[in-house]
């Protein structure tokens, strides 16, 4: 099935919110661009075929000498919202031909044509408009630009751009370019076309060379080619006699694609935070009325049958996990997966009807739903993801421009939807510090020797706390260190090292662990007069 | 007699929350009694072996710590031939605050870092020490001789 398809009909199905469906990533609008590309690009002699072989050659040169030495960049500049995306191919300086790539002499051709067209449309905009006659072919190349500024490849390393200028070998330069027919008559006139021409900056333009420049980002961002026009006579006056570095290509529909996806990615992050909030807003809330049914100092209260549900819900990791094996973030259909386990358990333990207050019924109501809501919205994202990702293995698939490797990096960059903005994330983090919180879990009070609550508490002054009986028979051994820590405290510890307000708080919340303690105590206890007696008894065997 | 909270939890944990390439399975009968594998390291000379051990909680665990020892044969410095291991957690620098997986964890840290200046198996750390590739190419040898995961666990 279609990637369009599926997509739809995963949005119909999870009923989701109206406002969610809304924001969702408009694959099909972009799809059709993707196509308004393609066009466009084989409009300029630049198809996927064409492209392919200029990206290769890149691949291939960056191999053998180590050094990236493109022949063709795909890049973005500007900021997350104005952005130019742009065609960079880099002339050949000496020659003033496109490219060494082994590419037909058919696309050799018309790429010559395309860097011919620039200069002309250069050389005309600096003469006010002299030369007009290149608007009638109804292509898009007024958006060629010839540059000779480095500045302008902002991705790329800068050894491969650093202009070697020689003006010593002007006349060889002449010598080379006056066999190429093309361009003899023109390369004297570098001064001209190696000032940077942006549309902006050309007053100059006919009607209908301005008509075509209303594209949204031409006519949106005035200030997208920095290169400004001070370099661009200074460089221009240190390289007569050279052609220029590069042509730069912007596309209508290119810039039209990536304002789109950008635009809905921002629609999409304000959503989430919007969600982020509300969600939070109802933990707290929770939160509030929580210790009302869980307290221990109210006489009626649910606090154990809360306890049981937390302990359940953590060990769940529904949307993380904590074990060795798949530590980390839930997938969606795992998180799914626990949350329904979670739920069974519930209903298994019986736990709801165990309530006692009718607000816990409703506040456990609250927190299932809660959990509801961040699956759908990790799912909701989770879906947006791929539809992102899979819109721009399109384009690139259908362009062979390298969409992937440069957009994310450039506006995941640019904004701080990249960093972890996972709800799940931040939700549960909230729901850790402030729901949870209020039912203290048996785990935190345990004795980390004998696993049984640390009851009563002895807090040695490393500030380590067992129960008074593991910490007596450490002493019977005679181990000084702290079984955590390793410090010599265990034998100075006395009836100061009780930590009675630790001791209090266990017999408040932890009543039924306390009893169960003691009376294990009083057995081992028993136990060890036992064989006391039986070590007594051989004793006086051997006697 | 019933088994300690402790010794229980340990188990449990063991089932639910494994770590990776290591195992310990109580004895039905008497479950203070282990069967463990280890995997070896990768980048040893142990790597791709599957070691078999038995690991015993005494009455007095954790006071004391388990008995562990190779069923598998091993060339290793700290290793000899019964299997007992030179391993200072085992022994002196036991605390009751280590488990079973903190252990067996240690036993697979020590099958990459061989120690042989601290040697249980004398003539396994004298080659060693003497000529540490030959001995390196025996302890793979072996692995391959004796700790070769068997059919029915690939
Ligand atoms: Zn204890
Ligand atoms: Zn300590």
């Amino acid at each position: 099935m279609k990637f369009a398809k599926v997509f739809q009909q995963l949005l119909d199905e999870e009923d989701l919110p109206q406002e969610w469906v809304a924001a969702a990533i408009q694959y099909k609008a972009l799809k059709k661009c993707i196509n308004k590309v393609v066009t466009e690009l084989e409009d300029l002699g630049l198809e996927k075929d064409t492209l392919q072989l200029l990206l290769a050659y890149e691949k291939a040169q960056r191999d053998a000498s180590g050094a990236a030495k493109p022949k063709l960049v795909y890049s973005f500049e500007g900021t997350a919202t104005e952005f130019v995306p742009k065609i960079t191919i880099l002339l050949n300086r000496e020659s003033g031909l496109p490219l060494d790539a082994h590419i037909s002499p058919d696309t050799r051709a018309r790429l010559e044509r395309l860097v011919q067209r620039a200069r002309q449309k250069a050389a005309s905009n600096v003469d006010a408009r002299s030369v007009t006659s290149d608007e009638s072919d109804g292509s898009s190349e007024d958006n060629i630009y010839i540059s000779e500024d480095s500045d302008v490849l902002p991705n790329l390393s800068s050894d491969c751009l650093t202009p070697v200028i020689d003006n010593d070998s002007l006349t060889a330069i002449e010598g080379v370019a006056s066999t190429r027919t093309s361009f003899s008559s023109e390369h004297r006139c570098s001064r001209d076309f190696h000032s940077i021409i942006s549309p902006d900056r050309s007053p100059s333009l006919s009607p209908s060379d301005t008509d075509r420049l209303v594209a949204p980002v031409s006519a949106s961002t005035p200030d997208l080619t920095p290169s400004s026009t001070a370099t661009g006579s200074e460089i221009s006056a240190a390289s007569i006699g050279t052609f220029p570095e590069k042509i730069e290509i912007h596309l209508h529909s290119d810039s039209e694609f990536f304002h789109m996806l950008t635009s809905e990615l921002a629609a999409l992050d304000s959503l989430q935070q919007e969600q982020t909030k509300n969600m939070t807003e109802q933990v707290h809330d929770l939160a509030r009325k929580l210790p009302h049914v869980a307290s221990p100092l109210n006489k009626k209260n649910d606090l154990y049958v809360w306890r049981e549900i937390f302990r359940l819900y953590l060990d769940a990791g529904v949307f993380f996990s904590s074990l060795e094996q798949d530590h980390g973030d839930r997938s969606v259909d795992r998180a799914k997966e626990q949350l329904l386990w979670f739920t069974n358990q519930v209903k298994a333990m019986n736990l709801e009807k165990r309530f006692k207050m009718k607000e816990s019924k409703e506040i456990f109501e609250g927190f299932w739903k809660l959990n509801i809501s961040i699956l759908q919205s990790l799912q909701f994202q989770n879906l947006n993801q791929t539809a992102t990702t899979k819109i721009l293995k399109k384009f690139d698939k259908q362009t062979a421009l390298t969409t992937r490797d440069v957009f994310p990096s450039f506006y995941f960059n640019q904004t701080s939807t990249g960093e972890s903005t996972s709800i799940a994330r931040s939700v549960c983090f909230t729901m850790a510090e402030t729901l949870m919180s209020v039912i203290p879990q048996l785990d935190d009070y345990v004795c980390p020797v004998c696993y049984l609550i640390a009851y009563r508490p002895i807090r040695l002054n490393c500030g380590h706390v067992f129960c008074i009986r593991c910490l007596i028979k450490l002493q019977r051994q005679v181990k000084d260190e702290c079984p955590i820590c390793r410090q010599h405290v265990v034998l100075e510890a006395d009836g100061y090292n009780v930590d009675y307000a630790l001791q209090n708080q266990m017999k408040l919340y932890f009543p039924k662990e306390v009893k169960l303690k003691l009376a294990a105590a009083q057995k081992e206890i028993v136990q060890e007069q036992f064989h006391l007696g039986e070590q007594k008894e051989i004793r006086c065997v051997i006697q | 007699m019933s088994l300690p909270k402790r010794i229980i939890k340990e188990t449990e944990r063991l089932v639910s929350d494994p770590v990776p390439g290591i195992t310990a399975v109580p004895h039905e009968e008497n479950m203070r009694y282990f069967d463990v594998t280890v995997d070896g390291p990768s980048q040893s000379p142990y790597e791709g072996g599957v070691f078999k051990l038995e690991l015993f909680l005494p009455e007095e665990y954790p006071m004391v710590a388990p008995k562990v020892r190779f069923l598998t044969k091993i060339y290793h410095p700290n290793i000899d031939k019964l299997g007992r291991i030179c391993l200072d957690v085992l022994k002196t620098n036991w605390s009751p605050a280590l488990q079973i997986r903190t252990i067996l964890l240690s036993v697979q840290a020590l099958l990459g870092a061989p120690n042989p200046d601290d040697p249980l198996a004398n003539d396994v750390a004298q080659r060693w020490k003497e000529d540490e590739r030959a001995a390196i190419a025996t302890a793979k040898e072996w692995t391959q001789t004796y700790a070769a995961p068997s059919e029915t666990e690939a």
